[in-house]
């Protein structure tokens, strides 16, 4: 059973500025989405967990390894798609592929099997041969993914893979990742939520540099229960109030708005409780802790 | 065995991105013709032939040293470090095989500007004077007959390849320590060279091979060590410093006989610097 322990880690960077600050997770086989807004810390917490940047305080455990005093163990396991995936473009994707499959200790015809293998999975078997200077952002980003997954990777990390992708490919990511569930843990940075909605097991929501709330996606959903309203306003109205409440969507009918907001309290009187989204629900819980609001 | 074995692929690797570049052809083409430009001007002037040749390999030697650099930055200007850093490679592992593949290929170019100039040397004929028709003449062929292989191969062991094994390993070390400030590292080469016409700090740092001083310079600045050194090193100081013709062309060939492990301490001290700081 893979398990990997997160204890107390905090990462200082200036005297009074903490990039994350006593982080504590214990997690388990299955896809984890690290959700937050920029600058919560998801990025400083993710390159911590592949071994690449040391924490002030705390330590981190791979099945009861501690992987800064050992990171090869943690690395011949690891798969990692950083943010802004670099390339060499003198090379073809297959070629780029085939030497970080290499790197990562795959050789003979395991290799050529696993380079087709995360070619195919990231659609792009046909373009194998095409030098990497001339992909686009979407495609780089699919080979940086495909780089990842080339060792069968035991634990994967993934700092905001979809920026980049176009809705069709955000979509065909969303089935990749979905499809590598098993036994290995998934980490998935995102600040956008429905990148999560339907493949995370559990999600963390990180903000500040701390953990706001860890759980399932339903518990999060239930944690925000009553926290999600929805009205009719005219569009002047909805210029005032929407400078006052913190509004997750809006779409005009005509002469009205239909509103929804996320608020601690009845906003309006006109405003009925209503189920909470994903994004509401996510939106209820940092909004409203950072506004200090203690119910979520 | 498996680290031999990362060793190759890393190499492998930077010699196929190096050849997938353009820059690299064109270096290899200025070293051919500076190759083929200090025969020429070996055989045009003969009295100037210490200038040409020092001026020659000082080019030489600075942009080997330069292209190395350059390499070691490879990897921070593409953006794959993460990538790199977070397979199990090891960091000694992938910094030899970097550095061993910059200095296969300064080696390669030292070859080939060696073996131009013999060529040129050999084969380029010697013509009367022509004092009317100077250009023509100039065409034609040279003005003086060739100094032979020896001669060429003696400033290539000693005035390029002694320089850039301390140059590649200065670049690699001080791109690496400065985390891909190749800058700082051609501005460092490039002074470090220029002082080795006004003697000093090359001399005391025993590195740049090429330093443009008289043969006894440099041992001077270790007479007053002398009573450290060991028996034989005493002797060949002496006899450097001695201005008899029989011992200066005795203390020739000592000189000559010492590079191997002059170039041995260069590659050794400086390497395993730059390994040890940028791992």
């Amino acid at each position: 059973m893979i398990q990997l322990d997160i204890n107390g880690v905090s990462k200082q960077y200036e005297a009074k500025r903490f990039a994350l600050q006593d982080i504590s997770l214990s997690l388990k086989p299955g896809i984890i989405g690290l959700v937050g807004p920029n600058g919560a810390g998801k990025t400083t917490l993710l390159t911590m967990l592949a071994a690449l940047n040391r924490p002030t305080r705390g330590t981190v455990t791979w099945n009861g390894i501690n992987i800064y005093k050992q990171p090869k163990v943690l690395r011949a396991v690891l798969g990692f798609v950083p943010q802004g995936v670099g390339y060499y473009p003198q090379l073809s994707a297959r070629e780029f592929l085939r030497y970080f499959g290499e790197l990562k200790g795959v050789r003979g015809k395991l290799l050529d099997e696993r380079v087709e293998y995360a070619l195919e999975m990231v659609h792009l078997t046909a373009d194998a041969k095409r030098r990497l200077k001339s992909f686009s952002g979407g495609m780089i980003q699919r080979v940086g993914i495909a780089q990842a997954l080339l060792n069968d990777p035991q634990l994967l990390i993934l700092d905001e893979p979809t920026v980049g992708l176009d809705p069709a490919e955000r979509i065909h990511f969303r089935e990749v990742i979905a499809a590598l569930q098993g036994e290995r843990l998934v980490i998935l940075s995102t600040h956008i939520i429905t990148d999560v909605e339907a493949t995370a097991s559990d999600l963390v929501l990180l903000q500040e540099g701390k953990v706001c709330w860890q759980g399932s996606v339903s518990a999060l959903l239930e944690a925000a229960a009553g926290t999600t309203w929805e009205m009719q306003l005219s569009p002047e109205e909805f210029e005032r109030f929407r400078l006052e409440h913190q509004v997750s969507s809006a779409i005009r009918f005509g002469d009205a708005m239909a509103v929804r907001v996320v608020a601690q309290e009845r906003p309006h009187a006109q405003a009925q409780v209503t189920t909470a989204s994903l994004e509401e629900a996510y939106l209820a819980i940092t909004t409203l802790q950072k506004a200090g609001v203690k119910a979520v | 065995m498996k680290n031999i074995q990362t060793l190759w692929i890393v190499m492998r690797q930077e010699f196929l991105l190096l050849a997938r570049g353009w820059a690299i052809w064109v270096i290899g083409g200025i070293i051919a013709l500076l190759g083929i430009i200090e025969a020429l001007a070996v055989r045009a002037y003969p009295l100037s032939v210490w200038n040409n040749v020092l001026v020659n390999t000082f080019l030489v030697a600075l942009l080997l040293t330069i292209v190395s650099g350059e390499q070691a930055y490879v990897d921070h200007e593409f953006g794959v470090e993460r990538l790199i850093w977070s397979t199990p490679v090891g960091t000694i592992t992938y910094f030899c095989g970097k550095y061993l593949s910059s200095l296969c290929v300064a080696l390669g170019f030292i070859l080939l500007h060696l073996l131009l100039a013999i060529l040129v040397d050999k084969f380029y004929p010697a013509v009367p004077a022509m004092p009317t028709l100077p250009l023509l003449h100039s065409i034609l062929g040279a003005s003086y007959p060739g100094l032979g292989a020896q001669a060429y191969l003696i400033w290539s062991v000693w005035y390029i390849l002694a320089p850039t094994l301390f140059g590649t390993a200065l670049a690699f070390a001080v791109t690496n320590i400065t985390r891909g400030q190749r800058i700082i590292s051609h501005i460092l080469a490039t002074i470090l060279w220029l002082t080795a016409y006004l003697g000093g700090l090359p001399v005391w740092l025993d590195t740049v091979g090429g330093a443009f001083l008289p043969a006894t310079r440099g041992c001077q600045v270790w007479l007053p060590l002398v009573g450290c050194l060991r028996v034989w090193d005493r002797f060949r100081i002496r006899l450097l410093h001695n201005e008899g013709r029989l011992w200066h062309w005795f203390a020739w060939i000592c000189r000559r006989l010492s590079c191997p492990g002059r170039l041995s301490r260069v590659v050794c001290c400086w390497s395993g610097l730059g390994l040890y700081c940028s791992a």
